[in-house]
């Protein structure tokens, strides 16, 4: 893939040539039309990879040392603890929220505000919400290593069994395989919706801003907003691979 | 068990013994190191030792193949394997590296091995695989799988249903995929033979009828640990039925449990007179700690890591009645003050882990720990021997009085938060204190160092870390000497694992027969290149070489490589069957 007049990968962060990515990402996609077997790439298709230098400091002894909440894989926390704790602190969050808001948060209005508290550099807590569900949810994508990872963190938050503040009766919501009537997808840094899945992970967590699980009827009418979009994203390698 | 076997001739009297006088003697021999020394000794105790070892313990799982074990001991019954490197826990090995296990099954059922008992560390396991092992040995009866992945609950019904004489099930801390079906159910109602039970790790919920019946029918259940969806009513039933426990995890609580639930779980819990260990509590609101006053004097383990909610006073309220408790593992919510009362209360205290309940700082509160924690505990616990201490701070001065206070350390891992950090008092390095810790603690074995640190302390754990096996190495040192100074003083280096610092070419190719005396060495984002990487290859054919990619989408174009180029992590580990066929690939072996 790296090619001898393409730049190299790692400080810069550019990515191969769009077709050569959009020529792999169509064959692992297997060709069914998006409604049947929508299925949202996983890990499986971009194996995660989870080293990285810290992204503004080309050596740790550089002026600034890089702070524990910007390097990949520090503080050595097992990731099983970190996910279960990243949990909590959603949820702590959630409530914050809850006590300090007035009760006709729209939507839209929230991640604004929650973003200035939440989302300071190097945090890695974006919001989430669900169609039809009032109150979002927070999660650190820093505590996920994969698409599976993340999806699966999301449908327990979603499913009701802890139950908060969700309390509809709802199906498992199997995000990233297309069984169900939801599909997740998320803004990106130029405030675009995106299908996740599109981009291998660790592009994708830096890139998100937040999350919403969305019907999937709503979910074509994105697509052909993007592919109109997608002219102006000639460097952005990201594609939307379902036919509407 | 008669065998023909002719022992030579030798000087030895001990050969004039029948044989089966020498296999009585070696099944007084338990630990693998001591049996694989036996082994050497000449060719009569090498056949002997054989065919009577029935546990083998394998720490590289692509160290050696599944064929080659079986042939060499064909009467094995514990198999304990251990696959992606240490690293694979924080992110930093893609999630597809390998570490399969389904070759290993594959094999032993092939061979017809009575395999009893399989303990996995940081595998991938599959539905398939775990089907396959259900259905191949018919005396198996332990399954432990820590850190492993890739199975659902379904994988785990076929282990329910199938194994007949199951005795030990134990979770910990997998990523399963929970199908939130009936896997509990799949217990035969004949299966009684269970003793130890966790799936505290499953995140779905659980059929709360199924669970209760098939604890009911467990007389020998001595280890029982639920996951967070089993409630406080419903607890309250299983130790009912089952007061002979001895370590209970606990799930979900309610927040503000009714009074009548509330004293019916104390009732339970006080018939636990044999309860030892306690853990889990992941959701769980302070006075349901409370319930369990009764039995805190007879707890020898405890485990609250997982207990985000509770406040350090809640914590330091109980812990204080735990005078009897050996191992501790707590968040650092507990605090200094907290740590202090522990010392002065948990004189038993032989192991603590200090987790940071808010490793990225983001709550901005100051509940985290400090060195003055530590020199307590150091102070007050005459029989700690193990410590894991996350902390805000550490001070030379500090660690020199741990040092003194302890020099009875086996494991020392002290976790600074934030990388590169010196002395808070004295803006130095830590070299000094952890030189302090190498020097005093003879016996240490397993290390890991954190704050600034120059090479230095390298020399200092060189010079006198004679004992040590594995050594983790995150942003410290200035040159290829701090690496050397590891490599050629530490004789007994086992597991070597470094991020995130300057050591290069230099000190990697040093003395390349090293790593044959070792597992296994880590570096990521180091210095070494991957022209340096391709002459150890070269120079060392027994030794796998490999380079994780951080560009996922394929192989390093031979024709297009810069030698020049540095590596991102490279993995070597000593093997006596060669390039593995199953990596992935983001991973080239050189």
């Amino acid at each position: 893939m790296l090619g001898g007049s393409e730049p190299e990968l790692g400080k810069t962060n550019l990515l191969p040539a769009e077709s050569e990515l959009e020529l792999r990402l169509g064959l692992s996609l297997g060709g069914g039309a998006w409604r049947e077997r929508g299925r949202i790439l996983t890990a499986k298709d971009f194996p995660s990879v989870g080293s990285k230098r810290a992204a503004d400091s080309s050596s740790h002894h550089g002026p600034s040392p890089p702070r524990s909440s910007q390097v990949v894989g520090w503080p050595p926390v097992g990731s099983h603890r970190m996910n279960s704790l990243a949990n909590k602190q959603a949820m702590k969050a959630e409530q914050g929220e809850e006590e300090g808001k007035k009760k006709a948060m729209k939507e839209d209005d929230g991640p604004k505000d929650v973003s200035v508290k939440m989302n300071v550099q190097g945090s890695g807590f974006v919001k989430v919400n669900k169609d039809g569900v009032g109150i979002g949810r927070k999660v650190d994508m820093r505590a996920h290593s994969s698409y599976q990872n993340l999806a699966q963190t999301l449908e327990e938050m979603f499913f009701g069994m802890t139950g908060a503040t969700s309390m509809e009766k709802v199906k498992p919501l199997r995000l990233l395989d297309g069984s169900s009537e939801f599909v997740l997808t998320y803004e990106d840094k130029e405030g675009d919706w995106m299908l996740v899945g599109d981009v291998p992970w660790r592009m994708f967590i830096t890139s998100v801003k937040r999350l919403r699980i969305m019907g999937t009827s709503e979910a074509s009418g994105l697509a052909t907003r993007h592919q109109e979009q997608k002219e102006r994203q000639r460097n952005n390698p990201v594609k939307l691979l379902f036919k509407s | 068990m008669n065998r023909a076997i002719k022992s030579r001739l030798s000087t030895s009297e001990m050969n004039y013994f029948p044989d089966e006088v020498i296999e009585h003697i070696f099944d007084f021999i338990a630990s693998h190191r001591d049996r694989n020394s036996i082994s050497l000794v000449n060719k009569s105790w090498h056949k002997i030792e054989r065919y009577s070892r029935h546990q083998v313990f394998i720490g590289n799982c692509y160290a050696i193949s599944p064929e080659r074990l079986i042939r060499r001991f064909p009467c094995l019954r514990s198999l304990t394997l251990k696959g992606k490197p240490h690293f694979a826990d924080f992110n930093l090995v893609p999630h597809e590296w390998g570490g399969f296990l389904h070759p290993w099954i594959d094999a032993l059922a092939k061979g017809r091995v009575g395999l009893e008992e399989l303990r996995l560390k940081r595998m991938v396991v599959s539905d398939e695989s775990l089907e396959l092992l259900s259905r191949s040995f018919v005396s198996f009866k332990s399954l432990v799988l820590v850190s492993c992945d890739g199975f659902t609950t379904d994988g785990l019904a076929s282990v329910a249903a199938n194994c007949r004489h199951l005795r030990e099930l134990d979770l910990q801390e997998n990523e399963i995929d929970d199908h939130r079906g009936q896997w509990l159910n799949c217990f035969p109602d004949t299966c009684t033979t269970l003793v130890s039970l966790n799936f505290a790790c499953l995140k779905g919920e659980t059929n709360l009828a199924a669970l209760e019946r098939l604890v009911a029918r467990s007389p020998n259940l001595k280890s029982l640990k639920v996951n967070r969806a089993v409630p406080l009513e419903a607890l309250t039933r299983l130790m009912s039925c089952a007061p002979q426990l001895v370590d209970l995890g606990v799930g979900c609580y309610e927040n503000e449990p009714e009074p009548e639930s509330f004293a019916k779980l104390m009732a339970a819990i006080k018939k636990c007179t044999l309860l030892r260990s306690l853990s889990g509590f992941s959701e769980v609101a302070p006075v349901c700690l409370t319930a369990f006053y009764p039995i805190c004097e007879n707890l020898t383990s405890l485990n609250l890591s997982y207990a985000a909610e509770l406040q350090g006073n809640h914590l330091i309220e109980f812990v204080q009645f735990c005078k009897r408790v050996q191992r501790l593992w707590i968040l650092d919510s507990i605090g200094d003050k907290g740590l202090e009362i522990v010392a002065s209360s948990c004189k038993e205290l032989q192991e603590l882990r200090v987790f940071p309940s808010d490793p990225h700082d983001e709550e901005d509160n100051n509940t985290a720990v400090t060195e003055v924690g530590l020199v307590a505990i150091s102070a007050g616990c005459p029989k700690l021997h193990s410590i894991l201490y996350f902390c805000k701070q550490m001070t030379n001065e500090a660690l020199i009085t741990v040092a003194r206070n302890c020099p009875n350390f086996i494991r020392f891992r002290l976790c600074i938060l934030e990388p590169n950090k010196p002395d808070p008092i004295t803006s130095q390095s830590l070299d000094e204190g952890f030189g302090a810790i190498v020097q005093a603690c003879k016996g240490l074995r397993r290390l890991s160092v954190s704050g600034l640190l120059t090479d230095k302390v390298f020399l200092y754990i060189g010079m006198y870390a004679e004992q040590l096996e594995m050594l983790s190495i995150a942003f410290a040192g200035d040159t290829d000497k701090g690496m050397l100074y590891v490599l050629n003083g530490c004789k007994k280096l086992r597991k070597l694992e470094i991020r995130d610092s300057p050591f290069g070419n230099a000190a990697l190719l040093a003395d390349v027969g090293k790593y044959e005396t070792m597992r296994s060495l880590w570096m990521s984002s180091c210095e070494v290149t991957l022209g340096g990487c391709k002459r150890l290859a070269r120079n060392a054919p027994w030794l796998n070489v490999e380079i994780i990619n951080e560009n996922e989408s394929g192989r390093m174009e031979r024709n297009e490589e810069d030698e020049r180029e540095k590596v991102d992590r490279l993995y070597l580990y000593r093997t006596v069957v060669g390039t593995r066929r199953d990596a992935p690939p983001c991973v080239t072996i050189l």
